[in-house]
């Protein structure tokens, strides 16, 4: 009787499990579907730092040599190897919060007013985006020095830092980005740093 | 006799049935490795240099690869990196990870776990045809460290919470993401000591060298451990690539050709004012999610008549699934034309809970939505969004209170966005403005940003707002 019962359960759970297996790899083999990106393509963009320079950012200071917790002026100039138009002038600057406090952020007034500029102590920097909108745009010259910003430096601790213009590869956000009126693009850049050694 | 012959038929037709019912269950145990779509069954991981010797403070690069067999080639990799004592990620995540743009176009994720010393990144090809994928070992990205202490410890990537998907030849279609198999971990010693990260190569950074027609060497990197500059080393193998070499552009015409500095082939400078095509949705298939949304965009002026077939592209998340779906369809809402709303299956999208979706149209930066009713940015990791499979169950989400910011118009290469507002952008607004052109309602025009149909200094008005807000969320 047992075994009349079990002559039947067998196959009967063998063909369950067989149908299941054949659902199953049936559907994971079915092919699926996805809708590649035909137009917003992101590009690969290179950073537009040392590579035949055509600007230099310099830092200027009365000195090097800063004490603790008193404050020293910084400026941020830029120097053009040749003539340009400019239409923008994206500056973005390194600190340390930690070691530094970084106040009195202002620009030069040969310039328009930033679009937007803040000290972001939340990302140790300091940005200053000039968006020129006269057609012709902003003219620097070659070799003339061109005041772009100044700050405060307000060292907290003892030590040696280093200010320096942020560059990264063009496409990443807070790429420092000088461009170019007649061509659209971003011109090539160099900059020093600045070494501030603060003394007790 | 005949007795005998039937007790020997069910003897054997029960040992069969047996038979089938083991293989059976073989067969569902190895359904992945047995079915055609699993291609990525035999991926590892790998971080590199597998050994690093370097000294405090300074910045250590490690290089993570993901490495396919059979050919498969990699569209998505969510991957989770971890990292000991003595390393650190400061600032930005999304600063310090360089995505290797040859394979991959976009990072849609970089979180730091500071506490758990991990970091997830999530990166996706987009607008890559499959031929054109990558397989064999490829370059996810570089995560830039910085050394904190003295100390050693290993950098991984964690298996158990690491997926690749990516296009299988063979089945014809993309694999769901499969998690890897063996992951390679690179070992590392910081050592008392200072200085500059570049003092250990030979020398200044060298010039870019862009003399070899089939091989652009840029941008040379002086990595710990090594007295070499390494460089970025770039072939021309897919029509149509860009690049920049010593501050020149370069285009590739045709994959194996030659670098060239005649942009043509590389659409390089035309004023985009077609509508990009527009893709019909698929029918839903088996077991897809649906996606019910309502969403806006910024700034639109009062009299906007040219702005309802902006396209509009969707990548989903959720279950360590990415999709992206281009050219979704949305009409406006007949309560309010300025709503734009849409219903999308979400092809080869199974996942219901926990998830996130991104936005953005030809013209927008990308926002991400993972709540109903989000009024600002998402500053969380995945989603908390829940899908049904059929439209008419599945939420209306309302993301109008956090409506598609407009900018992102052109890239330095070209006139595809880069995810960016930024000078680029602006001068491109500037030039084309100046132009007053004007057209008819319904047609396109990428520098018209508030959608009136002519560009005029209102679209740069509308530009400088979206650079004042967007600098406003990341400073």
């Amino acid at each position: 009787m047992n075994n009349k019962y079990l002559k039947i359960l067998i196959p009967v759970v063998a063909i369950v499990v067989i149908l299941e297996s054949v659902i199953l790899i049936s559907r994971a083999s079915k092919p699926q579907t996805v809708i590649l990106d035909d137009q917003n393509m992101e590009q690969s963009n290179n950073a537009v730092v040392d590579q035949n320079p055509v600007l230099e950012f310099m830092f200027e200071t009365e000195s090097n040599t800063m004490q603790l917790n008193k404050t020293g002026l910084v400026k941020v100039n830029m120097v053009p190897v040749a003539d340009y138009n400019l239409d923008a002038v994206e500056l973005y600057i390194k600190y340390d919060p930690e070691v530094m406090t970084i106040s009195g952020l202002d620009y030069d007034r040969s310039l328009p007013k930033p679009t937007f500029s803040k000290i972001s102590v939340e990302k140790g920097m300091i940005v200053a985006n000039f968006l020129i909108s006269d057609e012709a745009g902003f003219g620097v010259r070659s070799g003339e020095v061109q005041s772009l910003i100044t700050f405060m430096v307000t060292p907290k601790v003892p030590g040696n830092y280093t200010l320096e213009v942020n560059k990264v590869a063009l496409g990443e956000e807070s790429a420092t980005l000088v461009v170019d009126n007649g061509t659209k693009n971003a011109l090539p850049f160099t900059s020093n740093k600045l070494d501030i050694n603060v003394l007790e | 006799m005949t007795m005998k012959n039937s007790k020997n038929k069910s003897l054997i037709l029960v040992l069969v049935l047996l038979a089938a019912l083991a293989g059976a269950l073989v067969l569902v145990n190895s359904n992945q490795e047995t079915r055609r779509g699993a291609y990525f069954s035999d991926t590892n991981v790998r971080v590199l240099p597998d050994t690093v010797s370097a000294t405090l403070g300074q910045e250590i690069p490690f290089e993570l690869r993901v490495e396919t067999a059979n050919g498969a080639k990699v569209s998505t990799v969510d991957a989770k990196v971890c990292y000991g004592n003595g390393l650190a990620i400061e600032g930005s995540a999304i600063d310090k990870i360089d995505l290797n743009r040859e394979a991959f176009t976009q990072v849609i994720e970089a979180r730091v776990d500071q506490a758990a010393h991990c970091v997830r990144i999530i990166a996706i090809s987009t607008g890559i045809l499959p031929e054109n994928l990558k397989s064999g070992s490829v370059k996810l990205a570089t995560i830039r460290f910085k050394a904190v202490s003295q100390t050693s410890g290993k950098v991984e990537m964690v298996t158990a919470s690491t997926t690749v998907g990516g296009y299988n030849p063979v089945a014809g279609a993309t694999d769901t993401s499969i998690k890897v198999g063996t992951s390679y971990t690179a070992s590392y010693t910081i050592g008392a000591g200072g200085g500059n990260d570049d003092d250990n190569c030979n020398g200044s950074r060298p010039a870019d060298r862009c003399d070899d027609p089939k091989l652009l060497q840029i941008n040379a990197q002086c990595y710990a451990g090594t007295t070499v500059w390494d460089f970025n080393d770039q072939l021309c193998d897919s029509a149509g690539r860009r690049e920049v070499c010593g501050g020149t552009n370069y285009c590739c015409p045709s994959a194996g050709g030659d670098w060239t500095t005649d942009m043509t082939s590389c659409h390089g400078g035309v004023e985009p004012t077609d509508i990009p095509d527009t893709e019909p949705t698929l029918p839903p298939t088996g077991d897809d999610s649906v996606l019910n949304f309502k969403i806006a965009y910024r700034n639109l002026a009062s009299d906007a008549k040219c702005y309802e077939n902006w396209p509009v592209k969707l990548i989903v998340l959720g279950g360590g699934v990415t999709r992206v779906y281009t050219n979704v369809s949305v009409t406006p809402d007949p309560s309010n034309p300025r709503i734009m709303r849409g219903s999308i299956v979400l092809n080869g999208f199974t996942a219901k809970n926990g998830v996130a979706v991104f936005f953005k149209n030809s013209k927008s930066l990308q926002n991400k939505y993972g709540k109903n009713n989000q009024a600002e940015a998402y500053n969380k990791a995945g989603g908390e969004l829940t899908l049904t499979n059929s439209a008419s169950s599945s939420p209306v989400y309302d993301f109008t209170n956090y409506p598609l910011m407009p900018g992102d118009v052109v890239s330095q290469n070209g006139e595809v966005q880069d995810g960016l507002v930024n000078g680029i952008d602006f001068a491109y607004m500037k030039s084309k403005v100046v132009t007053h052109q004007t057209v008819g309602a319904g047609e396109y025009l990428q520098a018209d940003l508030d959608g009136n149909c002519q560009l005029n200094s209102a679209d740069v008005t509308v530009f400088k707002r979206t650079l004042e807000e967007k600098q406003g969320q990341l400073y």
